[in-house]
């Protein structure tokens, strides 16, 4: 990076003065105009590198540490939007350990059968439904054992993890865009609640 | 090891005997599904007026069978008052004409109400027991008494239906002839001691796991208990039977004669109508009641009264169903040793689960016969009852 290739005010100002004569066919002009917008262009490209590579190493000194300094860059927008991709990354991880648990308990019965052992004659329909009914035993018995209900609750403190995430998101966009958020919905709709209950109650005592 | 792969390629062990069978089936099902409009898969059709509403909650009276609704009927029992869930529809009691309790109760004579909560959304978020039972089916049960000039009716309430019915026993138990609940949970950890995995609740089991908050986080992050993930959490308590009905049994299920078809597109189509449950009362069905156990220790308030199960001195049916998954019997036993001293108890169990209860023939004919013997004949009341205003 040179001095001058870096000097994004002056290069900003050049651009401006060719920019300015839009109708004028000088050649000279017209051609310094074009030199002057691709610096400007490759400058701010290099610029937008640069900040891209400090926010990298920003976010991998802060991976995993709670409280990274809320830098207004995007008017929040940013971190919420890198919070609500740790949840669902999250959100992805436990779903399946949810999976896996209930995979294997499904295979279960497989797992420990001794195929060699069963005679044709014991393929047939009544033996489809033992099967069933085992694995169906199996999964029924995984699904109240610790590891499950641990698993369990890994899973909805992660979606609701993730959910809030995704509603502190989609209420930036209604704030920037002038739309009620529902946070402000609920605040409203609180106070209906309670005038309706008032007004339930001022009837019944009315003679 | 030759062996071994005779019967690892053994025909009958994959069913590929079966396989002509199996497509033909399908041709089969394929035809009905072809044959068969949503406008043909009716559910809930028997005949009803609205007679009140209050907010987003609708109360239908049933025309009689014989009669062309214009309400000159003669009362001789008690008109009956029935509230289901708010996790799934009301039409569950009527779901097609020869599968109806509702239909059954008429065709005995009775006179049959039915709450219908609505469609709560967002904007019902703050809804509670308060107003469930406090509010809506309070006015539900004076309008009928207005409307009947009685002092007195029964009061049916289904699963969390039951639960309000209950509460509401408790608090004016001078309004009820009687009260009959189905498949309604009473002491939430009664399952709890069970030594056979498939009898301890999934859903208890879950909630005990879970902490008051994060059950707060949850529902507070959605706004609502959204229909489609408590539809994911009654998927979960029966895995395999899910995995199989969309699977290898969906052939099997639509490839039977047409009504069979239709009977079990009339099941979809109600599962697949799973109202949002308004997140205050979840916080409180899951948190004060599943979680915390409230309703058996008079520390679970409705208006600021405790609900007192003791209160309950009118004659009580409580029927539940002995294959129920989702609320385990124990917990709807518990109630024998809560109700009044003074109070008429009796119990019908049926051969059937938490929905069969409703839908099976067999099951509901004798769900329809037990509620018609147990509804006490009418009393008209001395002085009319107060309008609603």
């Amino acid at each position: 990076m040179t001095e001058d290739k870096h000097d994004f005010f002056q290069q900003w100002a050049d651009f401006l003065s060719g920019a300015a004569h839009p109708f004028t066919f000088d050649e000279q002009i017209v051609s310094e105009s074009k030199r002057g917008a691709e610096s400007l262009l490759e400058t701010a490209d290099d610029a937008y590198q640069t900040m891209l590579s400090h926010y990298d190493r920003l976010l991998s000194q802060h991976a995993g540490a709670p409280g990274m300094p809320a830098l207004d860059t995007f008017m929040g927008f940013d971190l919420k939007l890198k919070d609500m991709a740790d949840a669902y990354s999250d959100l992805l991880g436990v779903m399946a350990n949810l999976n896996a648990l209930n995979l294997e308990a499904a295979t279960a019965p497989f797992r420990s059968a001794d195929l060699a052992s069963f005679s044709p004659e014991a393929m047939q329909r009544p033996f489809d439904a033992k099967w069933q009914s085992f694995v169906d035993e199996s999964l029924v018995e995984m699904q109240r054992s610790q590891a499950y209900l641990t698993a369990k609750s890994d899973y909805v403190s992660c979606l609701a993890k993730f959910q809030k995430s995704y509603r502190s998101l989609a209420e930036s966009f209604q704030e920037y865009n002038h739309a009620p958020t529902l946070s402000e919905f609920e605040d409203l709709t609180k106070q209906m609640h309670e005038l309706r209950r008032e007004l339930w109650a001022l009837k019944k005592k009315l003679p | 090891m030759g062996a071994e792969k005779e019967i690892a390629i053994n025909p009958a062990m994959w069913g590929l005997g079966d396989l002509t069978e199996y497509q033909a089936k399908m041709q089969t099902g394929i035809d009905n599904l072809a044959d068969i409009h949503d406008c043909d898969v009716a559910i809930g059709e028997t005949a009803k007026d609205a007679v009140f509403s209050i907010e987003k909650v609708t109360l239908y009276k049933y025309r009689p069978l014989d009669s062309n609704g214009t309400g000159d009927e003669t009362l001789t029992h008690e008109p009956i008052l029935i509230a289901y869930s708010l996790f799934g529809r009301y039409s569950m009691l009527d779901l097609q004409s020869d599968r109806s309790v509702v239909r059954n109760l008429l065709a005995l004579g009775h006179t049959v109400y039915i709450i219908d909560w609505g469609n709560p959304n967002k904007s019902d978020r703050w809804l509670s027991y308060d107003d469930y039972v406090g509010r809506y089916m309070s006015d539900c049960v004076d309008f009928i008494r207005h409307q009947q000039n009685i002092e007195r009716l029964t009061l049916f309430g289904i699963c969390e239906g039951g639960t309000f019915a209950a509460c509401y026993a408790s608090l004016f138990p001078e309004k009820l002839g009687a009260l009959v609940l189905a498949v309604t949970p009473i002491d939430f950890h009664a399952d709890l001691d069970a030594e056979e995995p498939r009898k301890r609740g999934y859903l208890g089991g879950m909630m005990r796991q879970l902490s008051p908050s994060q059950i707060t986080d949850l529902i507070d992050s959605f706004g609502c208990l959204p229909g489609h993930l408590s539809g994911t959490v009654f998927r979960e308590m029966t895995l395999l039977d899910t995995c199989k009905k969309y699977g290898p049994s969906l052939v099997e299920a639509v490839s039977g004669s047409k009504e069979a078809a239709l009977n079990f597109l009339r099941m979809e189509k109600w599962l697949l109508d799973r109202p949002h449950h308004p997140a205050e009362a979840a916080k409180q069905w899951l948190i004060d009641l599943y979680h915390a156990n409230r309703l058996i220790d008079g520390s679970f308030v409705v208006n600021g009264q405790p609900v007192l199960l003791e209160n309950l001195n009118m004659p009580v049916l409580n029927i539940y169903a002995k294959h129920d998954h989702i609320i385990p019997p124990p917990e709807s036993q518990a109630l024998k040793k809560l109700v009044g001293n003074d109070c008429k108890y009796r119990e019908l169990e049926l051969n059937a689960g938490h929905i069969g209860a409703f839908v099976s023939r067999r099951a509901n004919a004798a769900i329809s016969d037990a509620i018609s013997n147990w509804i006490p004949s009418i009393e008209h009341a001395e002085h009319p009852p107060q309008a609603l205003s």
